[in-house]
């Protein structure tokens, strides 16, 4: 026993060495998190990127949150009471909140913010919360927002960048600069950021809702998707947000590493030009709903890492129609179709950004094969939304990230005004459904209604919708507990680290 | 000398006049908005009108120029459109980055193109020179974003040497700084050392068959002797001229190789910068970028006299 004593008192240091450089180790829990750009900016009215919404999320909290299953939750709003006629939000807010500067969050801060929104030149947030006729403290932590007309959409948008309340006193103080050193009441505290490499966050000690055991968090940004995956697996990322379907196989198949899909809000789909020819044409747009096979299109374009999808609604968005239908896949039939309406050899551009090459060739692909002549035209982001804003093109494809609400998720499209009208859409019928939907209170009858434009939308074939986005994340099996919220964003305040 | 340097600097003065109103020109000339660009798919055109007045770009083209002009005189080359940072303040972050990483790439080149260059010439037609010219004509078509993946795929992900990507300032952690830019230097180098390998072989092949060489061996001075001594410092003037020139190439690299190992530098600042139209920064990234150009050729025309002293200036 004693003969053992010695080499157990050894062991005995060894371990507590051991746990002692264990427990440093978990104590400076460090997460990396790649994402596929450098977060542009930090402040909430001026943000537009996704990867600007991975930062933000931490540093910020929202009015109200939603949750896995979208339901909105609350965040630094207790509780909301909506007044029968849908124009008047009263807030509670939550008491004991602190920003990062260690100013006290009170209604005074979230009228700040919301003004701040609206009034602040260039602010992207303007749109969003267009629908507000005015704001009111009526107690310390009591906040009145009244309506121009009801808006079903409002609580949605406060669980986004809208939401994000900011800390007047810092706000203030950093003017145009508040992106660079943003102060909120987050989970996560800004810590660092150098520009193109990295982003660091520190835990906040003293958050509301307990302090995160992750101590830091570091998102660094790899544009190229190889250099991406390379780094997730040679320990440069713990985590890498979008994974690329052709790297999915390969990462499930390293050891330590998971890759996890779940549905987002978002679609692809190819929008057609309606004011002028070939698709003003019913004949040929249904010749174009013929022609897709959309089983084909998940498999070989996306490895199957996303849904086929008929309509503007996912299965998981309000909105969405089991019953909805919409020409079955069927080249025969389309090239039938094509060729009665005197319509064989029809020619026209397919106008792509570059990321949809695959895509683009898919569909030049399949419409060939029905007795389309397809020319794709690749185009940056800027001049492309010269073409596709002054309606220059004949079809293009459109990639959406989706919204909670169908309004958002839709009526940009299809309403005559709508900011993102590519296709031309000019149709009584479409705006009236739209406009009636927005001031129709009960939630019931307003789904109804969505579901009329989208059956209406679908059966005249002026979108051809082709599958529904899922959120592709690689991520190393130490890290555990990430919600699976369909909008994409990660909150990491309840995330461990193994 | 120094009237030379001085009369060579204030020539430069008009170019870069020049280049000021090609940059402005041209980068006015990219398609797209940069204030629809920055407020994204749900802006609406107060909010774009408000934002082109903010920025400044519903003023007079030539107003716009001889205002940045007069600013960029000051050194002042405005703020950035995307974070309202300071450009120059971003570029002097963002330069010492670029300057290390072409610094060891043109080492890994030069360690590179000097001993194999010279065996090549020296083997000329035996089987050594033609590995060398093997290998000197794959670095030149091996694209860098290839070579960059093909290096992480091995040393990264394979065998876990070194970090995939990433960057941690010199000064900061040498060790770390150093591993991380060894794969990246080696991306740049390698193509700039198969270029100078050619180069150089061609040159040296020449100065070996000049008389003063055949004097030499034919005195007895053995062989390395007279190839170290007399024929390579004689090689190296032209290859100090590519050498020279090669600088648009290690730029041009750096875009590329900044872009695949995340680099915070000056390439990937350029790239960041025209996917956002962030004006200010492309202009100040390319002017900064011509006066590198044209400070190193300065430097190659100083150095041609500490490598021949028969040239002198006048």
């Amino acid at each position: 026993m004693l003969r053992k004593g010695v080499p157990m008192t050894r062991t005995t240091l060894l371990s507590l060495a051991i746990s002692l450089l264990v427990s440093g180790a978990a104590l400076a829990q460090t997460v990396t998190i790649g994402l596929h750009q450098d977060p542009p900016n930090l402040d909430p009215i001026l943000s537009q990127a996704f990867s600007d919404r991975s930062v933000t999320y931490q540093i910020y909290d929202r009015l109200v949150d939603l949750d896995e299953n979208l339901t909105i939750v609350p965040m630094l709003a207790t509780s909301w009471e909506v007044s029968d006629d849908g124009l008047a939000y009263t807030l509670q807010i939550r008491e004991g909140v602190t920003f990062h500067d260690g100013n006290a969050l009170d209604a005074e801060a979230v009228r700040y913010t919301l003004d701040r929104n609206l009034t602040r030149e260039g602010s992207a947030r303007r749109d969003e919360l267009s629908s507000i006729a005015g704001i009111a403290v009526t107690g310390p932590f009591t906040v009145e927002i009244t309506l121009h007309s009801p808006n079903a959409a409002f609580l949605a948008v406060l669980s986004g960048n809208a939401g994000a309340i900011v800390s007047p006193t810092a706000a203030e103080a950093a003017g145009a600069d508040f992106g660079n050193s943003p102060v909120g009441s987050g989970p996560f505290v800004f810590h660092a950021r150098e520009r193109q490499n990295h982003v660091t966050l520190r835990a906040n000690a003293d958050y509301w809702n307990g302090a995160p055991s992750i101590q830091e968090l570091v998102f660094r940004p790899f544009p190229d998707g190889d250099v991406r995956v390379a780094n997730l697996l040679s320990g440069g990322a713990d985590i890498i947000i979008p994974i690329e379907p052709k790297d999915i196989a390969s990462t499930q198949a390293a050891a330590g590493y998971d890759v996890v899909a779940y549905d987002s809000l978002g679609w692809r789909a190819f929008v057609m030009n309606l004011t002028r020819p070939p698709f003003d044409d019913p004949a040929v747009r249904l010749a174009v709903a013929q022609a897709i096979d959309r089983a084909a299109l998940a498999a070989v374009v996306y490895d199957d890492a996303v849904i086929p999808l008929i309509g503007p609604f996912p299965a998981n968005t309000p909105g969405y129609d089991p019953d909805l239908e919409a020409p079955a896949y069927d080249p025969e039939a389309a090239r039938a179709t094509l060729e009665a309406a005197g319509k064989l050899g029809t020619e026209f551009t397919l106008l792509i950004l570059p990321h949809e090459v695959l895509h683009g060739q898919f569909w030049q692909a399949v419409l060939t094969e029905v007795g389309f002549v397809v020319r794709i035209e690749q185009m940056e982001a800027g001049p492309y939304l010269e073409v596709v804003n002054n309606l220059r093109h004949d079809a293009t494809l459109v990639g959406w990230s989706g919204r909670i609400d169908p309004d958002p998720q839709f009526f940009p499209f299809v309403h005559t005004t709508g900011n993102l009208n590519w296709g031309g859409f000019n149709d009584e019928r479409i705006d009236g459904l739209l406009e009636a939907a927005r001031a129709e209170t009960d939630p019931a009858a307003r789904e109804g209604l969505y579901r009329d434009v989208a059956r209406l939308v679908v059966e005249e074939n002026m979108i051809v919708w082709g599958i529904q986005n899922q959120n592709i994340i690689g991520v190393s099996e130490r890290i555990e507990g990430i919600p699976l919220i369909p909008d994409g964003t990660v909150r990491w305040h309840g995330v461990t680290v193994r | 000398m120094i009237t030379f340097a001085l009369r060579r600097l204030l020539a430069t003065v008009p170019t870069l006049l020049v280049v000021t109103l090609l940059v402005f020109g041209l980068v006015r000339l990219l398609p797209g908005d940069p204030a629809r660009l920055m407020l994204g798919e749900s802006a609406n055109p107060q909010a774009i009108a408000e934002l082109r007045t903010q920025m400044g770009l519903d003023r007079p083209i030539m107003v716009q120029y001889g205002a940045w002009l007069a600013d960029v005189a000051r050194f002042d080359l405005g703020r950035s459109l995307v974070d309202n940072a300071s450009v120059s303040r971003i570029i002097g972050q963002k330069l010492p980055t670029t300057i290390e990483l072409s610094v060891l790439s043109m080492l890994v080149a030069l360690l590179l193109a000097v001993p194999a260059g010279t065996i090549s010439a020296v083997q000329r037609g035996k089987p050594l020179d033609s590995a060398v010219t093997i290998f000197a004509l794959t670095g030149i078509s091996m694209p860098n974003f290839f070579l960059g993946i093909l290096l992480i795929f091995f040393f990264s992900v394979q065998l876990r040497w070194v970090p995939a990507s990433g960057y941690v300032s010199l000064m900061d952690d040498p060790v770390r700084n150093l591993s991380l830019m060894v794969l990246p230097a080696i991306t740049i180098g390698v193509g700039l050392g198969a270029i100078l390998t050619r180069y150089l072989r061609a040159s040296l092949l020449e100065t070996l068959s000049q008389d003063y060489v055949r004097t030499a061996l034919a005195k007895g001075v053995p062989g390395l002797a007279v190839i170290a001594r007399h024929a390579l410092r004689n090689a190296m003037i032209p290859v100090i001229t590519a050498f020279g020139l090669q600088l648009g190439t290690l730029l041009g690299g750096a875009i590329i190789t900044e872009q695949i190992f995340s680099i915070p530098g000056f390439g990937r600042l350029l790239v960041d910068a025209v996917s956002t139209r962030d004006l200010p920064v492309i202009q100040g990234v390319v002017l900064v970028a011509a006066m590198a150009v044209f400070l190193v050729s300065f430097i190659v025309d100083l150095l041609y006299a500490a490598a021949d002293p028969r040239i002198t200036y006048t």
